[in-house]
């Protein structure tokens, strides 16, 4: 079994006859750099926030972008590879956590203190704040499927509630209603397990 | 979906900096240096797919291409296989010969059913007891006997012991 090659641009091997088409192909090879350059951080935090580990949501990103390399006819016809890339970064995270059944109980907290705003706060401070957010994201996880999916996809800055809708198939509508019902039971939790804000 | 109570929607609101801090959190995370590079290292050492793979992930228009053709070879293959096995052959006509069967002598006809009186053959006969035994009647129902000759006492017709 060959591979598809280490240059990118060597990705289609068309008949040379078609100028068309061979002029279609670095093409394509260059559309999908520019998507892996663009998208692959958006990916991560898509299978990050699922997956809460950081390797997991590498192999994500990477299955995401093999999965559109074996689809790449298709791009011509993609109107927002943004909406489309994060719904197969979502299916494959999804798939996956369906597969493992049970998961993991240590939360990857370092990822988290990592990522918090070291410069404002002490280190002692910043772990425990890493902690509460770790606790949080738990309850989330206790939540009903589809608030928590809605609730986790608006976490992400970059997603509108009509491209959450899009990623869910769902109405934007039904989106609004689900963030609702999702901050509403969360903070009942919250409540029950005694963090105050 | 349940109708809303100024309570919960005020303890949501007690919570919201809590729920947004997780979520930003989560929304922060940044991968390691280098993903890029990485997944385009991924993709340019990635395998082809065998043509039973790429065919089911193929575009509509392209596959209803390929399943023509696959079509085609099967049918072709197909009509040559037909041609070819069920080509008619002139059966030979059976010549029906009628030739009258002499009467066999029973000495003759002993011979034909396979008793020998060869020692060699004795155990060969032993096995053959179905063939002695319609020898017997052969000789003995079927060969006219000659006049004046007791038909031999049949094993049945032996009056059992009172």
């Amino acid at each position: 079994m060959g591979s598809y090659g280490g240059n990118l641009t060597g990705l289609l091997p068309m008949p040379e006859t078609t100028t068309s088409v061979t002029a279609a192909a670095p093409d394509r090879a260059a559309e999908l750099t520019a998507l892996v350059n663009e998208y692959s951080g958006t990916l991560y935090r898509v299978a990050f926030s699922i997956s809460r580990n950081a390797a997991e949501a590498e192999d994500m990103v990477q299955e995401t972008f093999l999965r559109v390399l074996r689809h790449r006819d298709r791009l011509p016809e993609i109107r927002d590879a943004r909406v489309w890339l994060i719904r197969i970064t979502w299916n494959l995270v999804l798939d996956r956590k369906r597969r493992q059944k049970t998961r993991p109980e240590n939360e990857d907290i370092s990822e988290l203190a990592r990522v918090l705003p070291a410069k404002e706060m002490r280190a002692d401070q910043a772990v425990i704040a890493a902690q509460r957010h770790a606790r949080v994201l738990s309850l989330i996880d206790e939540l009903p499927a589809k608030e928590r999916q809605a609730l986790l996809l608006s976490a992400l800055d970059e997603l509108s509630n009509a491209e959450i809708a899009s990623v869910l198939g769902i109405t934007e509508s039904s989106v609004r209603s689900r963030l609702f019902r999702a901050r509403r039971d969360l903070a009942e939790k919250l409540r029950k397990e005694g963090l105050k804000s | 979906m349940k109708p809303s109570n100024p309570a919960t929607d005020n303890l949501a609101a007690n919570y919201t900096q809590e729920i947004n801090g997780a979520l930003a959190a989560l929304a922060a995370v940044q991968p390691r240096e280098g993903l890029e590079q990485r997944v385009l290292a991924c993709i340019a050492s990635a395998p082809e797919l065998p043509w039973y793979r790429r065919l089911s992930i193929m575009p509509v228009g392209h596959r209803g291409w390929a399943l023509a053709a696959a079509s085609a070879v099967i049918v072709a293959g197909g009509v040559t296989m037909t041609t070819y096995h069920h080509r008619p052959t002139a059966a030979p006509t059976p010549i029906a010969v009628h030739v009258p069967r002499p009467a066999q002598q029973p000495a003759a006809a002993a011979g034909s059913v396979g008793v020998s009186n060869h020692p060699l053959d004795e155990n060969k006969a032993k096995t053959r007891h179905r063939g002695v035994h319609r020898s017997y009647r052969a000789m003995h129902e079927h060969v006219p006997l000659p006049h004046g000759t007791a038909a031999p006492m049949r094993p049945q017709a032996v009056p059992a012991p009172q």
